[in-house]
């Protein structure tokens, strides 16, 4: 039986068998009142519930944003007005400035090889952990630390004495017979060094995934259990599908994340995107570019060339969702 | 069958801690909206003094502020400080924003843009009635300066340094440097500290990162970096300078290119004191901080010459300026003239930032110092003779050049680049950064 | 009752004994693969937390994660280490700004999921891809504009900017991951209360938020973990130190133009981090009673 079978087979009942008016209302315990004509309100109830969404796009968002466009097209230090120059900020930076692709290509590979780490180790710890054995809660947190920490200077120090000359990284890689170098503050292993800190932060992504988990009905195992399925067929048949709107969540967010990554960078390197730029990545090259080289206008050139090219990904990502996901709510859309 | 319940004294809950929060919020976290609500016309004025350092330096720097308020009554100071990598874009997040604080912390490689681009006042006509500068070295106030205007005046001076680990050296049995050696005594001594303790310590950190290690070369060499606004050094002079360096490197004398890429201005990262290297290039400000790291003795040697030259100056570490949006730009003037003449700020403040402007309060602090303070103050008493004059303060963009140098150096160290190619690349970018 | 993973069911028809030593050698597996994982993700942390009891002198000369002479003079040192302001008051500030910032997304951001995913209305393909399209842009092109405003408006020194903007659901990330889970309820619960006769805003109170409980607590859970450690917000609104926050505290330990106290920083981390492990800790609990499926049966 497909999914959506399993799902489908649990449909409310038809018109004639539906219970009385009211009677679910009582069931989830609602106070009942006489029922009355249904309103046609869907349009003004979706404005009524975008209220705050609306008020805090225009004050908080909107207007920074075009803000923020306008400046793209400008030389703009912050200490004084902002002057235009219309595309000499898009020209230069993709003709006269090797350090900007320099940052697309080190960001570029920091998304590709750290978004799937971290999935898949989110995904295969969720699963791991989604039972009721004894200490799974402690478990659950353990690994939800790094998570915590976040990207704080404290982190840095840690990160930079582990992967820094005869820390705990090069011991471990020494007994496997790896001699290594200061993996760190080598511009050929710097970023990778990154990767593995990226990774090692799954904890956010499980705990979306523990929770997506937690949402699967498990009659759909029972039945499935009861057609003879095993665990295998169960996890690709079940949890995968119903599963993977969060999935493709955490795709998109892990994947926009990524390429916004910026304080790992920012703290481990001292700003600098060091060694040799071998970890300088888009934003902080643009941070650089802003904050102390007075150059707001072609940072924010950049942030708009960023939003355009992360956009489209993402925009090629819910297309190709109508393929793979499965939404619960209305079949397969 | 489970009936969930509803979650409304939850919600009920949640509306009310909302409400409360959201009070809490308003309430806590002073805004400055109050103060300047109430300074109107109330003859009492608040003034914020902005400066960058760690919690220590905030302690000292406090203690002389509460001095100062003890003997300026009417005025208050909010103060404001912050880890230095931040300082700036916070500063000048504040100044687009146009709350710039009234007095203000200045590196000397912003001050020029800071003063060009209408940011700060200019303190001529308080001179000499609320700001005094007669007992400050005239040469060092005039660096202060830009386009003949007073728009900063220097809150220490500092030197530049070879830093050496006396302990070790006795323990190598190598003699410590004389002053006048040059650069190719510096070489042999580096390398023989190499040899006889068999790799484990390095002679010198790799100056090759070092923007001012490069300044300084160019003084010695009748040179500049910059002249009338524009780059005056060519991709020749660096290029030697990145050969010596690299020379220093080669020969196991200087820091291999990975522990030198370590180096990231935080004390803690310099190989000196991980116990990776015997001297490092410096300035004589931080000698104390080196002091307080380490349980060995440490000293302070002046640079190779050549010809005669030493290429050091009077530096001014830090500058203090009043911003030209200040509401109360007397008062934040007199906090300046405080911070720099009185002697019950100078025995506050320490030696942390370097040495005090003023000479004769200088002196009375020099003859009683004791300890690393005491190695400081012998040091530059030592070679106040020999100093080149300052230079003036650095064009727009010196920042970037500065780290810059350290990225492309980099380069050259992990061997994607030759000196030549380097040196070339840098001169012709920084052409384009410079006067921008 | 709960979703459980598939491992969980047993077979019938194995003998007794056989199968329950068959679950005692997975269960012990299990342990010890999750021990193992537990340990090398856990190491890093531990390094921090051995490092807090190390002196000075070992910080910086020594790699190893236990310190060789135990001291606790970095917990007073680091908790003292500012002027005027002890570390507790970092805590305090980042607890206020934290809770606000969490009210102020569950409340925001759940109803404007709702809309999203539930409600037919013009505009909302647009205003959709507006919302995603919010989540792009780098912060920091956005923060000078941002700032401009908030000092318009007073707010700069305050926790205002930190916890407001939440309140009006700038936070589009959770928008979207509500509509995520939103959209893994079925319908039908919704068309059977609307033939009773709720109006959406019932539908939305009774019956999404109880269901959409796992959504809510993880975002509670990472609102909160991202604004207690969020550095540049806090350290470009926040200027007098009474103000700090827990990370631009950290970070003030951490200075070019003195020798840093690694000690003190690594045990005010150590101590930062206890809150937000706590937390976690206790919410995570919420977790494992899935809601979901009682609304269906019956």
């Amino acid at each position: 039986m497909s999914t959506r079978g399993w799902v489908l087979a649990r449909r409310p009942l038809p018109l004639a068998e539906r219970p009385a008016p009211g009677a679910a209302r009582a069931r989830v315990g609602i106070p009942t009142r006489a029922p009355r004509r249904r309103r046609n309100t869907s349009d003004r109830a979706g404005y009524v519930f975008l209220i705050p969404w609306f008020a805090g796009l225009a004050l908080f968002t909107l207007g920074p944003m075009l803000f923020s466009l306008y400046l793209s097209f400008t030389n703009y230090t912050l200490l004084q007005a902002p002057h235009w120059v219309g595309l000499a900020n898009f020209r230069r930076m993709f003709s006269s400035d090797p350090r900007y692709l320099d940052s697309v290509i080190v960001t570029v590979k920091y998304v590709a090889v750290s978004v799937p780490a971290k999935l898949v180790i989110a995904l295969l710890i969720a699963v791991l952990l989604n039972r009721q054995r004894r200490g799974t809660g402690l478990y659950r947190s353990v690994f939800y630390v790094p998570s915590l920490l976040g990207a704080s200077v404290s982190v840095a120090l840690v990160w930079r004495s582990l992967f820094g000359p005869a820390g705990a990284a090069d011991k471990v890689l020494s007994l496997a017979g790896i001699h290594g170098t200061a993996w760190i503050d080598d511009p050929r292993w710097a970023l990778w060094t990154l990767v593995v800190l990226a990774a090692w932060q799954f904890g956010a992504p499980m705990v979306i995934f523990l929770a997506g988990l937690k949402q699967i009905p498990g009659d759909l195992y029972d039945a499935a259990a009861v057609d003879g399925a095993n665990r295998w067929r169960r996890f690709w048949r079940i949890t995968v599908p119903m599963l993977s709107p969060v999935i493709f969540f955490n795709l998109v967010l892990e994947l926009v994340g990524a390429f916004q990554a910026f304080t790992p960078a920012y703290i481990i390197s001292g700003g600098t995107g060091g060694p040799a730029d071998s970890t300088l990545f888009y934003t902080l090259y643009l941070y650089e570019k802003g904050f102390s080289d007075f150059q707001f206008g072609y940072a924010s050139a950049m942030a708009w060339i960023m939003l355009a090219a992360v956009g489209l990904c993402t925009a090629l990502l819910f297309r190709l969702a109508r393929v793979w996901v499965f939404y619960a709510d209305t079949g397969d859309r | 069958m489970r009936t969930p319940r509803i979650r409304l004294p939850w919600q009920a809950a949640l509306a009310l801690m909302a409400s409360v929060v959201a009070l809490l919020a308003a309430a806590c976290g002073s805004g400055p909206a109050a103060s300047s609500a109430a300074a109107g016309g109330s003859g009492k004025a608040t003034i914020t003094f902005a400066w960058w350092g760690d919690a220590a330096r905030a302690k000292v720097t406090l203690a002389a502020i509460r001095l100062f308020e003890k003997s300026h009554p009417d005025i208050t100071v909010k103060t404001e400080y912050s880890p230095f990598g931040d300082y700036e874009q916070k500063i000048n997040t504040q100044a687009a924003g146009g709350n710039m604080p009234d007095l203000v912390t200045v590196d000397r490689s912003v001050q020029n843009e800071y003063a060009q681009r209408g940011l700060l006042l200019d303190l001529d006509k308080y001179v000499p009635g609320t700001l005094n500068l007669s007992g400050l070295d005239a040469s060092f106030v005039a660096s202060g300066k830009t386009d003949g205007k007073q728009y900063t005046v220097p809150m220490a001076q500092n030197m530049q340094a070879i830093v050496v680990d006396v302990t070790r050296l006795k323990s190598l049995g190598v003699p410590l440097p004389k002053p006048g050696w040059t650069w190719s005594d510096l070489a042999a001594w580096a390398k023989e500290i190499t040899t006889r303790s068999h790799g484990r310590w390095y002679g010198i950190v790799d100056p090759g990162t070092l923007w001012p290690a490069f300044n300084s070369w160019e003084i010695q060499h009748g040179k500049s970096l910059y002249a009338n606004g524009k780059i005056a050094f060519t991709a020749a002079d660096l290029a030697g300078f990145w050969n010596f360096t690299s020379s220093l490197r080669r020969s196991g004398a200087g820091t291999s290119a990975q522990l030198t890429a370590t180096v990231d201005g935080l004390p803690d990262d310099e190989p000196l004191l991980k116990g990776r290297a015997v001297a490092e290039w410096d300035y004589d400000s931080l000698f104390q901080m080196y002091s307080a790291g380490t349980s060995d003795k440490l000293t302070l040697v002046s640079l190779p010459t050549v010809g005669g030259k030493t290429g050091m100056f009077a530096q001014p570490s830090m500058m203090l300026g009043v911003s030209a949006t200040s509401k109360y730009p007397k008062q934040a003037t007199e906090l300046l003239n405080f911070l720099v003449n009185s002697p019950a700020a100078a025995r506050a403040l320490g030696t942390s930032r370097g040495l005090f402007p003023n000479l004769k309060v200088r002196q009375q602090l020099a003859s009683s110092a004791t300890g690393p303070a005491k190695t400081v103050y012998d040091y530059e008493a030592a070679n106040s003779g020999d100093l080149s004059p300052t230079p003036a303060a650095p064009p727009k963009g010196d920042n970037q050049l500065l780290t810059m140098m350290q990225r492309v150096y980099q380069q050259v160290a992990f061997g994607q680049l030759s000196p030549a190619q380097a040196a070339a690349q840098f001169v012709s970018q920084a052409k384009g950064i410079i006067g921008q | 009752m709960m979703a459980d993973t598939p491992g969980a069911m047993t077979a019938t028809g194995a003998s007794r004994p056989a199968r329950r030593a068959g679950r005692h050698g997975r269960s012990l597996l299990w342990h010890v693969l999750v021990v193992i994982a537990a340990l090398v993700v856990a190491y890093p942390v531990l390094w921090m937390i051995g490092t807090s009891f190390k002196p000075a002198q070992e910080i910086i000369a020594s790699l190893r994660p236990w310190p060789q002479h135990v001291t606790v003079s970095n917990y007073p040192q680091g908790w003292t280490a500012n002027p005027g302001v002890t570390f507790g008051r970092f805590l305090l500030n980042s607890a206020i700004v934290c809770a606000g910032a969490m009210l102020g997304n569950l409340f925001g951001c759940s109803l404007a999921a709702y809309a999203f995913a539930r409600l037919r209305f013009r505009l909302r393909g647009l205003l959709f891809a507006i919302m995603i399209g919010s989540i792009l842009l780098p912060y920091h092109v956005l923060v000078v504009p941002q700032y401009v405003i908030f000092r318009h408006l007073g707010w700069v020194n305050t926790f205002l900017p930190l916890i407001v903007p939440k309140f009006l659901a700038t936070d589009a990330f959770f928008i979207f991951l509500m509509v995520q889970f939103m959209r893994g309820i079925p319908r039908e619960i919704d068309e059977a209360a609307t033939i009773d006769g709720c109006g959406h805003f019932r539908i939305y109170r009774y019956i999404i938020l109880p269901l959409l409980r796992p959504a809510l607590i993880t975002t509670a859970i990472f609102t909160f973990i991202f604004t207690w450690n969020d550095y540049f917000t806090q350290l470009i609104y926040l200027n007098s130190t009474s103000n700090f926050t827990v990370p631009v505290g950290l970070a003030l330990f951490v200075d070019q133009s003195g020798l840093s106290s690694y000690g003190p920083m690594m045990a005010m981390a150590v101590l930062a981090l206890l809150p937000v492990f706590l937390f976690f800790l206790a919410f995570q609990r919420l977790l494992v009673e899935g809601v979901v499926t009682s609304g269906l049966k019956g």
